[in-house]
C-alpha cells in the first residue's frame, strides 16, 4: 500500500491562548511539489516544525510516510530533509566539513562519496573546499538543500527556500526544486511567499490564513476553480479575503 | 562514531577557527610564557644578588654566611593561578556564549534536531567538545609551562611537583567548567549573545573580585585594638563571617588551592602529599557543584521547552 507522502488529520498547535494551527487537514501524495501559502503569522511555519517532529502537536495527528510524527519521529527523520529559512549552515567550517558533519548525523555510510554526489547535483563540485562565510546568499541556500539530501530522503520540507535571493538565485533554486522531484521522485514540500514560482513550480498547493487551511488542491484545479482570475496572487488575495470576511 | 561524539568533534573543529577564541587563547599561552619568564628571573636575581653577598662578606672574613635562599620551583609558576582565574574565565565564557545562540541564528538548530539526534545528546555533544578545548588548552600551558621551567629557569622539576602541577591544571578545568556551563546554559534561554556574554561577565565579576572583596572588608572590619592593653584581637564571629562570605566564591576556592598546590602559602611545601590532595579533592568536589547546578539548569530548559528552538 502507498502512503501518502504527508496526512494530517485536525493538527492543531498552540502557544499559550494562540492558535497557531487550527485543526489542519492534508493529504499530500507521494512525488508532488506542494506549495504551502500564507501570509507571516498563518501558521506555516508552526506547520512545518511539527511534520519535520521539531514540534509536538497540541492535538491531532500527522503522518509523513506512513510514520507518526510523535510516536514514529525517528523514522519520520530518516525519511525527509529539512531547510529551514535563511539556513547559513557553519561560516567557519567548508562545504565538505558542513556537508560531511550532517551526514555523519544522518548516519551516512560513505560520507566523501555522497558529498561528491550532491555537489555534483547542484553542478558546483568546486565549492567541495570554499568556507561557507565566503558564499553568496544564494550558494549558502544550495548548500543549505544539498545538506537535506545526503541521506537520500523521501520528503524535502523547505521554509522559504528563495527567500532574499535575487533573480539568479530563485531560479537556480526552482530549477533544482523541479530536478529533484522529477529525478529522484522526491515529494517538496515548501512554505513561500513567492507566488510567480508557485505556479511555475508546483503541481499542488495549500493555502492557510489565521491558522486555518482555507483552500488545498492541485494547482490545475485551484486555477480552473476561478477562472476570472489572471494569476494565482489574484487567486490568493481573493480567497484570503474570502476567509477574513468568513471569520470576522 | 556515536551522534554525541560527532557534536563534540564538529565544536572542537569551529572553537579552534573563532578568532576572538583563538586570540584570547594565544594571549593566555603568552602570559603564562611570560609568568614563567618572569618568575625565573626573579629567582635568578634572588640567587645571584646572595651569591654577591656571599662573595663580599667572605672576602671580608665575616665567618657566619647567611642562609641559602629556599627557593620553591613550583612558586615560579605562581601567576598561573591568576591568569586561569581571570583569562581562562573568559575563554570559557567566550566558548558557552554563542554556543546555542548562533545554532538558532544560523538555523543549524533546526536542521540537526530534524535528523535523528536527541536534544540532551546535542547539548552533550557541545559540553564534551568545548570540554574537549579547554582540556587541550590546558594541556598546551601545562607543556609550556613545564618545558620553560627547563629551558629558561634550568630547573628540573621533581615527580611531586609535575603531580602538583597536574592537579592544578585539573583544578583549573573544573573552574573554568563553571563558566563553560553558566554561558552555555544561559545561551539556551537568551535570545541575544550579547546579554549572555554580558551577564556572564557579571557573574564572573561577582565570582571573582565582589565576594572576595566583601569577604576582605569584612575581615578588616572584624577586629578591636584593646585600649588598655594596645593589644589588636580578632573578633572570631565576625571572622567565621568573612570565611563563609569566601565560601561563596568558587574563585576564592581555586585561587587558595592553587597557591598551596604550588607552594605560595606559607608552610604548603611540607604538607603531606596525602594530605594536600585529600584537599584537592574535597575542592574539586565543591567547585564541581556550580557546574553541575548550571548544567541541571541547562539541561532542563532544553529539554522542556520545545519552542526554545523555533526563536
Amino acid at each position: 500500500m502507498t502512503h501518502p507522502a504527508i496526512q494530517t488529520n485536525n493538527l492543531t498547535r498552540r502557544y499559550g491562548d494562540k492558535v497557531a494551527v487550527d485543526n489542519l487537514t492534508l493529504t499530500v501524495p507521494q512525488g508532488e511539489i506542494f506549495g504551502f501559502l500564507g501570509h507571516n503569522g498563518a501558521g506555516k511555519t508552526t506547520t512545518i516544525s511539527m511534520l519535520t517532529t521539531l514540534l509536538l502537536p497540541t492535538s491531532g495527528s500527522a503522518t509523513v510516510y506512513g510514520f507518526d510524527v510523535e510516536k514514529e519521529n525517528l523514522q519520520v527523520r530518516q525519511h525527509i530533509g529539512y531547510v529551514p529559512e535563511n539556513v547559513r549552515l557553519y561560516n567557519d567550517l567548508t562545504v565538505a566539513e558542513n556537508l560531511s558533519f550532517f551526514a555523519a548525523l544522518s548516519g551516512v555510510d560513505d560520507i566523501s562519496f555522497q558529498i561528491t554526489e550532491v555537489l555534483d547535483m547542484l553542478q558546483h563540485p568546486e565549492w567541495k573546499n570554499l568556507r561557507v562565510g565566503d558564499l553568496s546568499k544564494g550558494m549558502r541556500q544550495r548548500i543549505g538543500i544539498a545538506q537535506g539530501l545526503l541521506h537520500h530522503p523521501s520528503v524535502l520540507f523547505l521554509d522559504e527556500p528563495a527567500s532574499g535571493l535575487d533573480p539568479e538565485g530563485t531560479r537556480a533554486i526552482g530549477d533544482l526544486i523541479v530536478w529533484l522531484n522529477q529525478t529522484f521522485g522526491i515529494t517538496i514540500f515548501m512554505n513561500t511567499h513567492q507566488l510567480a514560482e508557485v505556479t511555475k513550480l508546483c503541481t499542488s498547493i495549500g493555502i492557510m490564513n489565521h491558522g486555518r487551511l482555507v483552500i488545498a488542491d492541485t494547482l490545475e484545479n485551484v486555477l480552473a476553480r476561478f477562472p476570472h482570475h489572471a494569476s494565482l496572487e489574484d487567486i490568493y488575495l481573493e480567497v484570503e479575503q474570502q476567509h477574513e470576511e468568513a471569520v470576522h | 562514531m556515536s551522534t554525541i561524539m560527532i557534536i563534540a568533534r564538529k565544536e572542537f573543529q569551529t572553537a579552534f577557527r573563532n578568532k576572538l577564541f583563538v586570540t584570547i587563547a594565544v594571549l593566555f599561552i603568552l602570559m603564562s610564557v611570560l609568568s614563567v619568564y618572569i618568575g625565573s628571573a626573579t629567582k635568578r636575581a634572588e640567587m645571584r644578588l646572595y651569591d654577591e653577598t656571599v662573595a663580599t662578606l667572605t672576602a671580608q672574613g665575616v665567618a657566619t654566611l647567611p642562609p641559602v635562599p629556599e627557593i620553591h620551583t613550583l612558586t615560579i609558576l605562581s601567576n598561573l593561578t591568576e591568569y586561569v582565574s581571570i583569562v581562562g574565565a573568559i575563554l570559557a565564557v567566550v566558548l558557552g556564549y554563542n554556543a546555542l545562540i548562533e545554532e538558532k541564528e544560523a538555523g543549524t538548530l533546526k536542521v540537526i534536531l530534524s535528523r535523528p539526534v536527541f536534544r540532551d545528546q546535542l547539548l552533550t555533544g557541545k559540553l564534551i567538545g568545548l570540554s574537549g578545548v579547554i582540556l587541550s588548552l590546558l594541556a598546551v600551558v601545562f607543556v609550556f609551562n613545564v618545558l620553560l621551567l627547563l629551558l629558561v629557569g634550568g630547573i628540573m622539576p621533581t615527580l611531586i611537583e609535575i603531580l602538583r602541577l597536574l592537579a592544578l591544571v585539573g583544578m583549573a578545568f573544573v573552574y573554568m567548567l563553571i563558566f563553560l556551563t553558566l554561558s552555555m546554559a544561559l545561551s539556551i534561554r537568551m535570545k541575544s549573545n550579547a546579554t549572555v556574554f554580558l551577564v556572564s561577565l557579571v557573574v564572573w565579576v561577582l565570582f571573582s573580585f565582589v565576594i572576595p572583596q566583601m569577604a576582605q572588608t569584612q575581615m578588616a572590619n572584624s577586629t578591636i585594638i584593646n585600649s588598655i592593653s594596645g593589644v589588636t584581637n580578632q573578633i572570631p564571629q565576625d571572622t567565621a563571617v568573612s570565611k563563609a562570605i569566601d565560601y561563596l566564591s568558587p574563585t576564592w576556592y581555586f585561587r587558595t588551592i592553587g597557591a598551596q598546590l604550588l607552594e605560595v602559602t606559607p608552610g604548603s611545601d611540607t604538607i603531606a602529599i596525602g594530605n594536600l590532595f585529600a584537599h584537592v579533592f574535597t575542592t574539586l568536589l565543591v567547585l564541581l557543584v556550580p557546574s553541575v547546578l548550571f548544567g541541571t539548569i541547562g539541561y532542563a530548559t532544553f529539554l522542556r521547552d520545545e519552542t526554545l528552538i523555533l526563536e
